[in-house]
């Protein structure tokens, strides 16, 4: 499990802006590709990153811009580019301006097009000048170039998605995403205004942009108001757990075997999201009665040994409990040690009831079935449900 | 008989639907104390991504349809004729007897008055069954259709195949979401079952976040699942191993367990073919229509006389572009097909107004919407349940086309 949570936090909002579905088997090969394009530049400059998401294979081939030829362009991947990666649906484009996009980046595509017969897996970028428009300059909103041939005019494309970075509205959306992602789905607007500057002002590198967020006192104030979504609270609770992982060969996979169906049973296995528009933020998305129910199974799946590849580690933490800890003090020393921060009353009351326990009772008598179903209804409380 | 009376009066003060709403309320009367009993079944069926209903429903005598789809279009001979004007696509074939037996009416050029190609936005609008974007408190249609039919007291009354209830079921209605029925169960030791609904239960009625409700849900909803998985005859018809396919069967067991299912909701994506949708009448548009038209007709076959009570539609946020595209797809258009499947609908007809595709009629080169969806919609839901179309859509003048 990662150390640099932070990166990984920025790197699961970046797959969600950015977001690719693995539909085909073709596509699967290119998704290590991809999530290392994203990984590369997750705290970079949102520029370079914006680039390095469009010269992938694996989005040239999800929203079609490997087929987006003049005299035909494909106008997916332009419409998505500001719709979703740039200025957002209300950044002020209209219909001529997706078409003007889409014929700036005829030819975007990848080496599979350009150099058949070639291996799929061998498949990179490429950009391919016979596809490409050269008969007239290209305006989208206020940009605009002159007319370009040859491999050199793949520059048209960059400097449109270079000028999209630094847009006001790029700018506005991408830090009302941010927002609603570390706060909430609340009205912070001067925050998001503020976020915005920021972001302008340091040519859209990632880093200061955090910074500004993380160190604002809306932020320290937001504690305990955002639902964890789904793999959020999964993974919070495998680290919390810390769970004998079953290693094959000397890799993880088969934990990853059993962690991927898992994700998926609550709707949130990577690569998953069919539509370019990534897995929601707003909470209420996440509240349907199927999820909870979802999420209540996957960690009482946990602890009951029945995801593949990982362990309840029962050893470590009954070591929480010394030979004279009561169940009591053994629901409080779990709790900290699960959520790093007490339940509320009703919390606790509603887990001693389910021990049917003396308080006094020593921990050590608890029955194994009885200790491993109370980390799992630890995790499953509302406290540790949102962050 | 409150439940009748109360009904009749709301159909009462909407003057013409009132006839309609005494007729198809009137022989649920004697069963209106029983609480699990609900006045038959609505199934909404949403395609995501825009399904390219020119490929599904094929005006086929349109010379210009020809002319902008030369490598996709579907070829005459393959296309079952209807009417002399539209056809369907050869992998709906399984829906002819449907239309043929008035079972299944189409609508065509249908779709929102909102004027936007952002699947996202359009979906909105759709699913809040609004005017605009803009417009509305937020609510989904179907949630305000659930909540105008006393049914709300009913466990099951509103289920959604899926992580979550859709946009439509957004608001004051404790819609059911689940994957299936049979994943609908707790996974805690056999041993600790009660003990762990219990500790459950008492954690999540002590608290007031936004998991209070569906915790709560889940847990009551549990047993009568239960009930539906140990109760409801399996199907009585060959459903595909599809999404769609599985979802319509556990929709179909769960109305036959009599559970009180009133309104239930299945999403299937896979529809935004902007490259490779096929040739002709094979590929991927192709397989995905198998896979609805098997789906909707194992669905009619599997209901039986239960399909009498029972009104299935299915809707896709808005249509193709007619011309295709490069790619041997087409980019986002404007008006739609619609499909209206059960009991009480006219069918054996294409409903909606229809202009030919010649450039001047198109509208920035889509089919121009020439009806209102919500006017299909509120028709047949308040054929169905009884609850008026200006209580589902408040900004709504209805036009019904006079499907029911």
């Amino acid at each position: 499990m990662s150390r640099r949570q932070l990166l990984e936090v920025m790197v699961r909002f970046w797959h969600d802006h950015f977001n690719v579905a693995i539909l085909t088997n073709r596509q699967m090969m290119f998704a290590a590709d991809y999530d290392r394009a994203l990984r590369g530049q997750a705290l970079g400059r949102f520029a370079d990153l914006l680039r390095a998401s469009a010269q992938t294979v694996a989005m040239m081939l999800y929203l079609d811009n490997a087929e987006s030829r003049w005299p035909s362009p494909n106008e997916n991947y332009a419409r998505e580019l500001l719709e979703l990666h740039t200025v957002g649906v209300d950044g002020g484009y209209d219909e001529h301006d997706v078409r003007q996009a889409a014929v700036a980046l005829t030819g975007w595509g990848h080496s599979g097009l350009v150099l058949n017969p070639l291996a799929d897996a061998e498949w990179a970028f490429a950009f391919d000048p016979d596809g490409h428009y050269t008969e007239g300059p290209v305006q989208v909103m206020d940009w605009s170039a002159p007319a370009m041939s040859g491999p050199e005019a793949i520059a048209q494309g960059e400097g449109l998605m270079d000028h999209l970075a630094h847009h006001p509205s790029t700018a506005r959306f991408l830090s009302t995403k941010l927002v609603r992602r570390f706060l909430g789905d609340g009205d912070h607007d001067d925050l998001v205004d503020h976020l915005a500057q920021v972001y302008l002002a340091n040519d859209t590198a990632i880093v200061p942009w955090l910074r500004a967020l993380v160190t604002h006192p809306t932020f320290l104030a937001s504690a305990g108001s955002k639902l964890r979504r789904p793999m959020e609270h999964l993974v919070a609770s495998l680290r919390a757990l810390q769970p004998v992982i079953l290693a094959e060969g000397g890799s993880q996979s088969l934990a990853a075997r059993g962690l991927l169906p898992l994700l998926g049973r609550l709707g949130h296995a990577p690569f998953a999201w069919a539509t370019p528009d990534g897995y929601p933020d707003d909470d209420i998305y996440w509240a349907g009665a199927g999820s909870v129910l979802a999420r209540w199974n996957g960690l009482l799946q946990m602890v009951r040994d029945q995801v593949q590849g990982v362990r309840f580690d029962q050893g470590g933490l009954h070591r929480l409990a010394t030979a004279t800890t009561t169940v009591g003090e053994l629901v409080d020393t779990l709790t900290m040690r699960l959520l790093v921060r007490p339940l509320p009353e009703h919390e606790r009351a509603a887990l001693m009831a389910f021990l049917d326990a003396d308080p006094t009772m020593l921990a050590i008598q608890l029955p194994d079935r009885k200790f491993r179903v109370l980390c799992a209804l630890i995790l499953s409380t509302h406290t540790a449900a949102v962050r | 008989m409150e439940l009748t009376r109360r009904t009749f009066l709301q159909g009462a003060c909407c003057g013409t639907l009132a006839a309609a709403t005494t007729r198809l309320w009137t022989p649920s009367a004697a069963f209106a104390q029983d609480p699990t009993t609900v006045d038959g079944a609505l199934v909404v069926v949403f395609l995501r991504g825009a399904m390219d209903g020119l490929s599904a429903v094929v005006p086929w005598a349109d010379e210009a349809y020809h002319r902008l789809r030369p490598t996709i279009a579907i070829p005459t001979d393959r296309v079952i004729d209807l009417d002399g004007r539209f056809g369907l696509h050869p992998s709906l074939e399984p829906l002819k007897d449907l239309y043929d037996a008035g079972d299944l009416a189409l609508v065509h050029a249908a779709g929102s008055l909102e004027d936007t190609r952002s699947h996202f936005d359009a979906q909105e609008v759709m699913e809040r069954g609004t005017t605009t974007l803009g417009g509305g408190t937020g609510s989904g249609w179907l949630a305000r259709h659930v909540a105008a039919t006393d049914v709300t007291a009913i466990p099951l009354h509103a289920m959604a195949w899926g992580t979550v209830p859709p946009a439509s079921l957004r608001g004051d209605v404790a819609a059911l979401s689940l994957s299936s029925l049979d994943s609908f169960s707790l996974a805690t030791y056999p041993a600790e079952m009660e003990a762990t609904r219990t500790a459950l239960t008492t954690l999540y009625e002590g608290q007031d976040g936004i998991l209070k409700a569906p915790g709560r849900a889940a847990l009551r909803a549990l047993d009568t699942v239960a009930s539906v998985r140990d109760t409801a005859p399996l199907a009585a018809a060959v459903y595909p191993e599809t999404h769609l396919g599985r979802s319509l069967a556990d929709i179909a067991r769960t109305i036959k367990a009599d559970v009180g299912l009133s309104t239930a909701t299945v999403d299937v994506g896979g529809w935004d073919l902007h490259a490779n949708a096929g040739l002709g009448a094979q590929g991927t548009m192709a397989d995905n229509l198998e896979d609805l038209g098997t789906s909707l007709r194992a669905f009619h076959d599997d209901l039986g006389e239960r399909m009498g009570s029972t009104t299935l539609v299915v809707m896709s946020e808005f249509g193709r572009r007619v011309e295709e595209n490069g790619s041997n797809g087409t980019d986002h258009g404007a008006g739609n097909c619609m499909f209206v499947l059960g009991g009480g609908i006219r069918g054996g007809a294409v409903y909606g107004d229809w202009l030919p595709l010649d450039p001047d009629n198109l509208h920035r080169g889509d089919v121009p919407v020439l009806t209102d969806y919500r006017d299909i919609v509120g028709e047949v839901t308040a054929a169905r349940h009884g609850a008026a179309a200006t209580a589902v859509f408040p900004d709504l003048t209805p036009a019904f086309k006079g499907l029911t």
